[in-house]
This record gives C-alpha cells, sequence and structure tokens, in this order.
C-alpha cells in the first residue's frame, strides 16, 4: 500500500482503486462468512451412489482414507461441512494442497492429482444426488 | 497520504488475510451431539430413524439404564447388559436382564463393579467384561444367576475399561483393555474422570519392555491443597518425572491391549497391543479378529489433534501405534497432529515396536465407535460387512467438533474401508435425537446380529448431555431391532 505516495496516477484512480478492493474484499468476506458457517441441511445419504463412474468410486474409497474422519459423508464433524456449499474446485484443491488453518496439509506423495480429482468428481457427485 | 477511506479498507483487509491463513476454526463455536438441554422422558419413535429402502426399525425395549449389550442364550432368548456405571461419574447397579415375551424384564444376575461394558454367550453361560471401580474382570454368568469371577484386577481404573469380549473360534475368550490415559500421561483430565483421585498412583502399564525418551509435562496438582505444579511423564504415576533411556517393564495384563483367556479362565496371554480404548470386538464369518479402537482426545497433558477412530483387523502380536502413533502415521506429524495454537505431541517412546498397519478404516474423529458385528445372513443383507455402533461425540470435553459426530449404526465394507449410514436420524441435521427434537437414536453404543444372522439388534445407551462433563440420564436406554423387509 505504498503505490500512492511513490507513483503519480491520474485523479480519481485511488477512490476507483478502493471501491475495487472494497469489492474483492467483500466477495471473499462472504465466501468466508459461508465458510465459517458450517450448516448443512438436507435428508441422511444412506444408499450407494447409483450409476457411478469408476473415477466417483475411487473417489469415494480416497475421501474415506484421507478425508471422512474429519469430514463425515463431506459433512460437518471435526472440520466444516465441505458439500453445502458449491465451493470451486480450485479453491477446494487449494485447501488440501496448503492446508489452510486447521487442516492438514496433504502433498502429492500423501494423495496424487489422479486421486484428488477423483475425490472433487466424488463430491460433486454427492452434491448431485 | 493516504486518504482515510483508505485506511479504514486496510483493517478489515488484514483481517481477513489473517482470517484466511489461520482459518476459522479457532473462532468457530463447539457444536458437539450432547451439547444441548434435555428434559425427559425420553420418547422413541422408529419413524424418526431412517434406513436404506427395504429395512424397518423397531423398538424392543425402553427405560433401560446405560445399556451396554445385548445377547442371545441358546433358546435365541434376548439379554440385555446395563453398565451400571457412565461417564459423568453415575453409578447405579450393574444388571443383565432377560427380556420376556409380555415385554417385562427379569434381573439374572447383578454386580457391585460397574461398568459392565459388554456381553457374549456361549456353550450355555453369559460372559461380561467390565469393572473400573475397583479394577477389571470377566465374568461368567450361568443362565440360572450363579456369577463365577473368571480373572480379575485387570488394570481397568483409568480412563478406559475392560471391554469385549468375543469369543473365537478357537474357543478362546478374546476381551480389550482400555488405556488409563488420553495418550500416556496422567493429568489433570484424569481427575476430572475421578479416577485420579480414587487411584493417584494409577497409570498405564506396557505390554512389552519400552524405553522412555524421558519428556515430562507439567500440569496443576489437584491432588495438592497448595495450588502447586507437578512433573509428569509417560507409564508413570502422576507427579512422577522419567529419564531419557528409562526402560519400564511390560507385564501382562496391560493396558490398551487384546487380550485372551481360557473360558474358565486361565491361561492369560497378550494378543496385540499399542491399542487406546478396543471397545467392540468381533470375528468375521472368515474368522478374522476385528476390534473398534477409540482415538487420541484433545485433552490432558499431551492432547492430540484430529485423530480419526479406527477399525482394524487384529493380527496375533501385533503393535497398533499407542502412544505415538495414529495407526501408520506418527504424532510427531505436526500438520495433522498438533492441537492448533499448541505443539506438536513429541514422542515419548525411544524405540518403536514396529510401524503399526493401515487401518481397516478411518471412522469419524470423536465418533466414539464401539460395539460392531458382522452380516453373515443372506436374508438381512451386506455379507462380510461390518456394522458399528457410534455412540457419538462428547464434545467439548474430549475435543471441538463443528458439527455432531457419530449417533448412529453404520456398515463398513472391509474390503474398501467405504462407510455409509445405516441406520440414522431423519432430520435435516445431524445428531442424536435430544439435540434434533426428534424421537430418534440418541448414542447407539453396541449391535448383536441375532442367532440367525436376520435381524441386527441395536443397543442405544440413552441420552448424554455434555456440559463442564458428561450428564447421563438413568432410564432413557433403549433396545432397537432391525430387520429386512423386502427379504430375498
Ligand atoms: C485432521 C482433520 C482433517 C482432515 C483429515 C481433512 N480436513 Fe479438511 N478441514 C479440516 C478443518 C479443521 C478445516 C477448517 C480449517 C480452518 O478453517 O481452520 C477444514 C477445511 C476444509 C475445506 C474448506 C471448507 C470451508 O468451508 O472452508 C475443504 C474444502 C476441505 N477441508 C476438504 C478436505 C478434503 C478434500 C480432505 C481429504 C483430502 C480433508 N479436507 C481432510 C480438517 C480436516
Amino acid at each position: 500500500m505504498t503505490t500512492s505516495r511513490s507513483r503519480p496516477r491520474p485523479a480519481g484512480f485511488g477512490r476507483l482503486a478502493v471501491r475495487m478492493t472494497a469489492l474483492t474484499a467483500l466477495t471473499a468476506a462472504l465466501a468466508l462468512v459461508a465458510a465459517c458457517a458450517p450448516a448443512f441441511r438436507g435428508p441422511p445419504p444412506l444408499e450407494a451412489l447409483v450409476g457411478t463412474d469408476a473415477q466417483v468410486v475411487l473417489g469415494e474409497r480416497v475421501f474415506a482414507a484421507a478425508c471422512h474422519g474429519c469430514h463425515p459423508n463431506a459433512l460437518a464433524g471435526l472440520g466444516p461441512g465441505i458439500i453445502d456449499s458449491r465451493r470451486p474446485n480450485w479453491l477446494i484443491r487449494l485447501q488440501v494442497r496448503t492446508g489452510l488453518g486447521a487442516m492438514p496439509a496433504f502433498s502429492t506423495a500423501e494423495l496424487d492429482d489422479v486421486e484428488l480429482d477423483a475425490v472433487l468428481a466424488y463430491l460433486d457427485a454427492l452434491r448431485e444426488r | 497520504m493516504r486518504a482515510p477511506h483508505e485506511r479504514l479498507i486496510l483493517v478489515p483487509a488484514l483481517i481477513l488475510a489473517l482470517l484466511t491463513l489461520a482459518g476459522c476454526f479457532p473462532f468457530l463455536p463447539s457444536q458437539g451431539g450432547g451439547q444441548t438441554a434435555f428434559e425427559g422422558p425420553r420418547t422413541v419413535d422408529p419413524s424418526d430413524v431412517a434406513l436404506p429402502a427395504g429395512y424397518a426399525i423397531e423398538v424392543v425395549a425402553t427405560g433401560l439404564t446405560f445399556p451396554t449389550g445385548v445377547a442371545f442364550d441358546a433358546e435365541g432368548r434376548v439379554h440385555v447388559l446395563e453398565a451400571g456405571y457412565s461417564y459423568g461419574e453415575v453409578v447405579t447397579t450393574p444388571r443383565l436382564l432377560r427380556l420376556e415375551d409380555d415385554g417385562a424384564a427379569t434381573v439374572v444376575a447383578s454386580g457391585e463393579n460397574p461398568p459392565w461394558n459388554g456381553v457374549a454367550y456361549a456353550d450355555g453361560a453369559f460372559y461380561v467384561a467390565g469393572g473400573t471401580l475397583v479394577g477389571g474382570e470377566i465374568l461368567r454368568i450361568e443362565p440360572g444367576g450363579t456369577v463365577t469371577t473368571l480373572i480379575d484386577d485387570l488394570p481397568s481404573l483409568g480412563d478406559h475399561h475392560t471391554n469385549g469380549p468375543a469369543i473365537g473360534p478357537d474357543g478362546w475368550l478374546y476381551f480389550g483393555q482400555g488405556t488409563a490415559t488420553n495418550s500416556g500421561v496422567v493429568g489433570i483430565d484424569n481427575a476430572g474422570f475421578g479416577w485420579l483421585l480414587r487411584y493417584p498412583d494409577f497409570h498405564d502399564v506396557p505390554c512389552e519392555d519400552v524405553t522412555l525418551v524421558g519428556r515430562n509435562f507439567r500440569s496443576a496438582d489437584p491432588l495438592s491443597e497448595d495450588a502447586g505444579e507437578v512433573v509428569t511423564g509417560a507409564f508413570v504415576p502422576f507427579g512422577t518425572p522419567t529419564e531419557a533411556g528409562q526402560v519400564i517393564r511390560g507385564t501382562l495384563p496391560c493396558t490398551g491391549a487384546v487380550m485372551r483367556i481360557r473360558t474358565d479362565g486361565s491361561g492369560l496371554e497378550l494378543v496385540a497391543w499399542g491399542l487406546r480404548n478396543p471397545f467392540g470386538l468381533a470375528f468375521s464369518p472368515t474368522d478374522e479378529l476385528f476390534v473398534t479402537d477409540n482415538q487420541y482426545d484433545l485433552r490432558g497433558s499431551r492432547p492430540v489433534f484430529g485423530s480419526a477412530d479406527l477399525l482394524w483387523r487384529v493380527t496375533p502380536g501385533g503393535w497398533y501405534g499407542w502412544p505415538d502413533f495414529h495407526a501408520d502415521r506418527p504424532l510427531t506429524d505436526a500438520d495433522f497432529f498438533r492441537p492448533p495454537g499448541e505443539p506438536a505431541p513429541g514422542f515419548v517412546l525411544q524405540v518403536h515396536p514396529g510401524v503399526p498397519p493401515a487401518p481397516v478404516a478411518r471412522l469419524g474423529v470423536h465418533s466414539s465407535s464401539n460395539g460392531l458385528d458382522f452380516s453373515a445372513s443372506e436374508v438381512f443383507g451386506h455379507v462380510g460387512e461390518a456394522f458399528i455402533a457410534q455412540f457419538g461425540d462428547l464434545a467439548p470435553v474430549a475435543g471441538k467438533v463443528l458439527g455432531p459426530v457419530g449417533f448412529k449404526v453404520i456398515r463398513v465394507d472391509p474390503a474398501t474401508g467405504v462407510m455409509r449410514d445405516f441406520a440414522v436420524n431423519r432430520a435435516p441435521e445431524r445428531g442424536p435425537a435430544s439435540r434434533l427434537g426428534t424421537r430418534g437414536l440418541e448414542r447407539p453404543v453396541a449391535v448383536r446380529f441375532d442367532p440367525d444372522g436376520s435381524a441386527l439388534y441395536v443397543v442405544d445407551f440413552g441420552v448424554v448431555t455434555v456440559g463442564d462433563a458428561p450428564e447421563p440420564r438413568p432410564e432413557t436406554g433403549v433396545l432397537w431391532r432391525i430387520v429386512r423387509r423386502d427379504q430375498p
């Protein structure tokens, strides 16, 4: 935030920048508040996913071994629910690889890209059921 | 010069950046299933329990006090075990009850050393595992009510007790002995459980010799009048420090183990160790021993974060990781096990008996996955799958959760480790009926198929709310039965 002092700018840019920052901050804050409010409402998932493809089946196994403990059935448990809101896949990928906050990070040695893609496909299948 | 509104934006942006890095977890309140109010009496309604299509649930008995087990005699008559003790330090009378056809309950036997944690029937007698007030024991109870103690003085005075039993295909009686502590070190959390004040010298006992790192932990001293501090190591009494290289002799019986005896009480042997609280024991249709193991809590002098309850396939002679591993992952993996804002639990053992194997399944963290049984009947279906009763979390005492964990019966395919809900409350949210405001399941603690395998009995311990400590409610226990309606 030192640029305003070092570089001359046309009048009005400062206000625009502030407005842009405010907008980004607001969007991020909303996303975060959604993340901080783990409240899934829906019927319990009892049946196996029907007509599921091999990637989803793999995803279910990987999820069971790597994620279910803290996100049982991808709902809130120790950690927040992860199918209650439509989070973009890149954000889930980022969360898994970097383990932001209290969650552990999963390296590619721990969970390779094929397995992570399968988990994302499984989560999509859960959301669409 | 910065415009004032520009500075105004800076503050929330900074908070936001911090939140993104720190995550929301530390700022969210615990939402455990027991964190609710309850006004009795408990009422039940099977239609509040959801099951897969084709299955139906019904109520067999209500008004039980802390039931923990179900078994069937040679004539197939249903018997229920009442523990006589619950976390929260409520003591009643442990009893074995026979449920008569007219709905009445006959007391077969009662005891004085609760909790009676599990019951099995074989060759004309019931076998009961339990006891914490004066140590663990295995009892043989004749259908006429005669009680014989097969083995006693098991190291069961601590957090976790003598569990099981299961009669093996070899005719031996297998039982679990839980650990005295959360992760090897006696601390003020054990005063909260009640036992540290009763037995200030009690501690964990390894099954084989172990060599210590000499890691010691400072804690408040609930045993002394002045508000002093004490230093305690692993596998030693409260207030006893340990040294690097110190050897703790292994003995039998020990804590955190599965052991076995003959059904006359003789021949005590070690089966497996390095378990934490091996609560449920069952042999699969292919005669393999499976054990549910309640894993670490976020409490005491050596708290551990995020460790899923485990389902093990137990190999004789195996070591399963406690107190330095969670399954095949060392607790020194700080990213996984470090409680938010605290250091990672360092190793307490200098040398480990091995690296534990991968578990069959990783169940919910704090789910308290307890009794289990295998379907062996095409009539019921899911042959070879393990059905597991999940008592549900005791948050926030055992650690914070963002949503209730457990409070249902799940089924696990041992080949894949995939878990699916089988009997769970029908509601938009998850949790025990008392929290959801329904008349469904509270805390399933044991499951067992009837002798022909066509019906699954579910022992529901009843309501336990959790404030500063667990508050169990007598006379809220229920026995349920699940059958398949669309039988093949
Ligand atoms: C040891 C427990 C643990 C495991 C295992 C775990 N998570 Fe998490 N996860 C958490 C916690 C705790 C958070 C909240 C982080 C925070 O805000 O501090 C979280 C957050 C998330 C989020 C962000 C959700 C939100 O609303 O912000 C996603 C997505 C996620 N986890 C996915 C996964 C996936 C996929 C896996 C398996 C590869 C996984 N997690 C394994 C504990 C865990």
